[in-house]
């Protein structure tokens, strides 16, 4: 079984899927193939979840094919604890969504469904990447589907959102592309040798302050679409993707901009985690003035997104791993609450929470399902999101205790706006006419959620499974980022110096700039 | 007394001799009414036939066309520019088919003056001598004023013939000013003695003399390449010229123009770099510049494509800071592929506007993805080739270039490059909007009429070439460092 190339299939088969698609005809046909590809990928990638070692932390299921070699570039994938765990809440939400917006999505279903899969196809190629040359293709290839899906899915004014994201994610991407096209050179300088092979990159001795402007380049990159505060403006228009544009970027953090730039991350670290401490509070500020659903999920992402860079520059054991449980759990909370919405906005054609109230008497089936992905949301224990958010809090608790504080108020209010949504839109007397004959969720929509709740009770109760698939390699990831802060020219800064003399192991993987206030 | 002929190999020149003579069989055959309608099929026979003979003389040694003065060589270098040369026309000839017949300009002199063109590019890309360069140029040129004005019922097509014709004879003038100056200071005309003149010792009069001749020459080829300052016949010419005539401008011309750049930049006139390096450099990023940024508010798409090419010459122009093999390969790669994009951009807008107007705006897209999927489809590739986002060959020629600048030490540039092509997004971007996201505004004359078979074939092979060379770069860059290999 292991010797089929396993994640080749997984990355390829959504393309060979959207060919097929411009065969079929009709929309129903359109939808199951949609659907069963989805579902084909997600049975492939159960069966390579199931193969995969966990007490390994280097890259599994490894192909590699010579691509382009004049470039030195080729085709390398494969699969560590970080990346199979976020390509796999990706095969997970994919059919869900597809079946979740069964009917919701009416116009032009053919090219919905072909535009998802070839989505799928580019995520799956950014998580499952070893070479950076590759990286980058699926990276901004994915901004083709995502534009489209945008533009013409989206909702009010969507072209024009879906130009304001293009043009904000491509400046980012511009950026990178030339960080990249000089970590290859350098590289090339060091060692004769073209290559864009992570694995490589990842030893090159770079001096400190090119590292800085590198690192800004691939921050700008990544923080553009997690969105970071300041750049989130695009969001509230195209929240559509919001979700997983934070589980592509903050996987960008991780593995490029961690065991790349250890001495810039010294500098930028702190930084990072007090603009990301500044989003979560902006965020949940914004969100609890909003009386649009979609606004306010929008808002709430922004928020959440602060926590997952917040647990990435923590650059510890608990922070990273919370910000990867983190991703996996926006996904399914977020990603449930949204659907969730646009399932009561089909009924009921508005998305102001202000036109509903006392839908607990008409489709009490609804409500729970609302009220288990708000609590979610919020982080109440024995839910997905509260895993995350506590290992995070503790990570970032070791290094900068102030930081940790002004961040956990924002967990105090999630509970606020999701809780005030969830009254407005549930609780109260029924008091509009127009609410009185909304139908309750069908057998699709129920069993959709249903998955997704699962998921965040499985991990919410039991989350080990999960923090065990990762630990060998967010270790390896640590002490790859603290070896290099150990061959790097010293004097740079207190911490490089004194990371390295502190002996390589386990005591690595708390962290690099634990003592840098 | 004997006059003595010196040797001559016919072998060198092979590729041209089948141009001008397949040229020539067009003009006759296109004298009888009755072959018509064959006259563009035969054109493609030829072109074909002479772009056989290119690839055959591919992968050797060398050839020059005499050993005691060498004129024209036949190396992969000009080859392979004639062999881009040969694609383009071709695909220009599919896109004519049905404009031309539509319009009533399809006679036969339409045709051979395009394969006249294209022998006078492959000249300047095969000359080692001023003489022959600017014999190749003032062919390609003469064609292209006729070819403008073709269409005699439509101002625009007169006024961009006038235009094109006035500020083409000044720019040749530079030329042949810049060529008596660079004799003056060599003796010869010769590429290889003049690099000679610059390798050894000189006084600085002579310098002086090479550095005006070679300012004289940028000007010239500057105005065929419409660099910055030299831009602004670009957007009326292109405008007014029967669209796919302005495909082949904004592709073939250009190309010839870079051709030639290299000739000299790269190889002739290395000697000069310190003086050279810090001016291109500048005019470089004004042109990249200018382009992207007056790109930006046009609505006519013939006048952005304008722009837009105008764009695509400063980014080709940065390699040339590099001075390395790299840059040269990077440049021929890129010139591949942008006569791709080019031809599949205006070949959309010939293939629409073949009864209409002969300026498309904006607005005659509106809805086009749900009137014309394919067409739209090509047109959006087409598109995002350009602002260069990957799959696409686009991204893979920018990557390629942009790589070639860094690795020459010119961080600065390519970043400048890069953030201004992100710039160049919202333009692309907004035609994709307009077809996908827009309704039809009116129901245009055309909008049911039924779009060429031969239009369509050629923008399918430029749609599916795009999207291949992409996803497997490999072989054309391989040819594309084989091509600069030759140059010494």
């Amino acid at each position: 079984m292991t010797d089929l190339p396993l994640l080749s299939l997984i990355i390829w088969l959504p393309v060979l899927g959207a060919i097929l698609l411009l065969f079929v005809k009709g929309d129903v046909a359109a939808r199951w193939v949609g659907f069963g590809v989805t579902a084909l990928v997600f049975i492939l990638f159960a069966v390579c979840f199931g193969a995969f070692k966990s007490h390994i932390g280097d890259p599994q299921f490894v192909e590699r094919i010579p691509w382009i070699e004049t470039l030195g570039v080729s085709y390398y994938v494969g699969a560590d604890g970080i990346s199979i765990l976020l390509a796999g809440i990706t095969a997970l939400m994919w059919p869900l969504a597809l079946l979740g917006t069964w009917t919701i999505v009416t116009v032009r279903v053919r090219a919905y469904q072909v535009f998802m899969l070839l989505m799928q196809t580019t995520l799956m190629g950014v998580f499952f990447s070893l070479d950076l040359f590759q990286f980058f293709l699926f990276w901004e290839g994915m901004l083709i589907p995502m534009y489209f899906l945008i533009g013409i899915w989206g909702y009010e004014r969507s072209s024009m959102a879906a130009l304001k994201f293009f043009l904000f994610a491509i400046f980012g991407s511009l950026l990178m592309l030339a960080a990249v096209i000089t970590l290859a050179f350098l590289y090339h300088q060091a060692h004769g040798v073209l290559t864009f092979e992570m694995a490589a990159l990842y030893q090159l001795a770079i001096p400190p302050e090119v590292q800085f402007w590198l690192a800004l380049a691939f921050i700008a990159a990544f923080a553009v679409k997690v969105p970071m505060v300041p750049f989130h403006t695009w969001l509230p228009d195209a929240i559509v993707l919001a979700v997983v544009l934070v589980k592509m970027a903050a996987y960008g953090f991780i593995r490029l901009t961690l065991p790349m730039f250890p001495d810039a991350l010294a500098e930028l670290a702190p930084l990072m985690c007090g603009a990301a401490a500044a989003g979560i509070v902006y965020g949940a500020l914004i969100a609890l003035a909003q009386s649009d659903i979609r606004r306010m999920i929008a808002y709430s992402t922004i928020s959440h997104a602060g926590f997952v860079v917040l647990g990435v520059f923590a650059l510890n054991q608990h922070g990273i791993q919370g910000a990867v449980v983190h991703i996996v759990s926006l996904a399914l909370s977020t990603g449930g609450l949204f659907l969730a919405a646009m399932m009561l906005v089909q009924r009921r054609n508005t998305w102001d929470m202000e036109a509903y109230g006392g839908l607990w008497h008409t489709i009490p089936v609804f409500s729970a399902f609302l009220l288990i992905f708000s609590l979610a949301s919020v982080g109440l224990p024995g839910l997905s999101n509260f895993v995350g958010e506590f290992l995070i809090l503790v990570g970032v608790f070791q290094q900068h205790a102030a930081i940790a504080v002004v961040a956990a108020t924002g967990v105090i209010l999630a509970a606020v706006y999701m809780l005030r949504m969830y009254r407005k839109v549930i609780f109260g007397p029924l008091t509009r006419d127009e609410n009185r004959g909304i139908k309750d969720l069908s057998f699709r929509e129920t069993a959709v959620l249903a998955c997704m709740t699962l998921f965040i009770i499985g991990i919410g109760v039991y989350p080990n499974p999960v923090l065990r698939t990762m630990e060998a390699s967010v270790q390896k990831l640590l002490v790859q980022t603290h070896r290099l802060a150990e061959t790097a020219p010293a004097g740079t800064s207190g911490t490089s110096t004194e990371a390295a003399s502190r002996p390589v192991g386990l005591d690595a993987t708390r962290g690099i700039s634990q003592d840098n206030r | 007394m004997n006059m003595v002929l010196p040797e001559i190999n016919l072998y060198a020149v092979m590729p041209q001799i089948f141009l001008v003579s397949s040229a020539t069989v067009v003009l006759i055959v296109g004298l009888f009414e009755r072959f018509r309608r064959a006259i563009p099929y035969l054109s493609l026979v030829l072109l074909a036939i002479s772009g056989v003979v290119a690839v055959n003389q591919l992968g050797q040694d060398p050839i020059a066309f005499s050993d005691t003065s060498p004129m024209m060589v036949s190396d992969d270098f000009s080859l392979v520019a004639t062999l881009i040369f040969i694609a383009g026309a071709m695909l220009t000839v599919l896109i004519s088919v049905s404009y031309a017949e539509a319009r009533s300009i399809g006679r036969g002199e339409y045709y051979a003056l395009l394969i006249y063109a294209v022998s006078g590019m492959s000249m300047m890309a095969a000359g080692t001598d001023l003489f022959s360069f600017f014999l190749g140029l003032e062919v390609l040129s003469i064609s292209l004023y006729v070819l403008i004005g073709f269409e005699q019922r439509e101002a625009g097509s007169n006024e961009g013939a006038l235009k094109y014709f006035l500020l083409g004879a000044f720019a040749s003038g530079f030329i042949l000013y810049g060529m008596a100056l660079l004799y003056g200071a060599s003796g010869s005309t010769e590429y290889e003695v003049i690099a000679h003149t610059l390798a050894g010792e000189r006084s600085d009069a002579v310098n002086l003399l090479l550095l005006g001749g070679l300012g004289l020459l940028l000007v010239g080829i500057g105005f065929k390449i419409s660099m910055v300052p030299f831009h602004a016949w670009t957007p009326d010419v292109y405008q007014g010229a029967p669209t796919p005539v302005a495909a082949f401008l904004s592709t073939g011309s250009k190309a010839a123009g870079f051709v030639v750049l290299i000739r000299l930049l790269d190889s002739v006139f290395s000697g000069l770099q310190v003086d050279w390096i810090p001016l291109i450099s500048v005019l470089a990023v004004l042109t990249i510049a200018v382009g992207n940024v007056v790109a930006l508010v046009q609505s006519n798409l013939k006048r952005l494509l304008a722009y837009s090419s105008i764009a695509h010459a400063g980014y080709m122009l940065l390699p040339f800071m590099s001075n390395s093999q790299d840059g040269s390969a990077s440049i021929i790669f890129y010139l591949i592929v942008y006569t791709a994009m080019n031809l599949g951009a205006f070949g959309v807008l010939a293939v629409l506007t073949a009864r209409g107007s002969t300026c498309a705006t904006l607005d005659d897209l509106a809805g086009l993805g749900s009137r014309h999927p394919l067409l739209a489809a090509i047109m959006a590739v087409v598109m995002f080739s350009l602002a260069g986002i990957p799959p696409t060959a686009g991204f893979m020629a920018k990557f390629y270039l942009f790589s070639a600048v860094v690795t020459g030490g010119y961080i600065e540039l390519a970043v400048i490059g890069l953030l201004f092509s992100g710039v160049s997004l919202y333009y692309y971007l907004r035609i994709v909007i307009w077809m996908y996201m827009r309704p039809a505004a009116r129901e245009s004359a055309d909008a049911t009429g039924r779009l060429s078979y031969s239009g369509m074939t050629a923008l399918c092979v430029s749609a599916l070439a795009i999207l291949a060379v992409g996803v497997f770069p490999s072989g054309l860059l391989q040819l594309a460092q084989r091509a600069v290999m030759t140059l010494p």
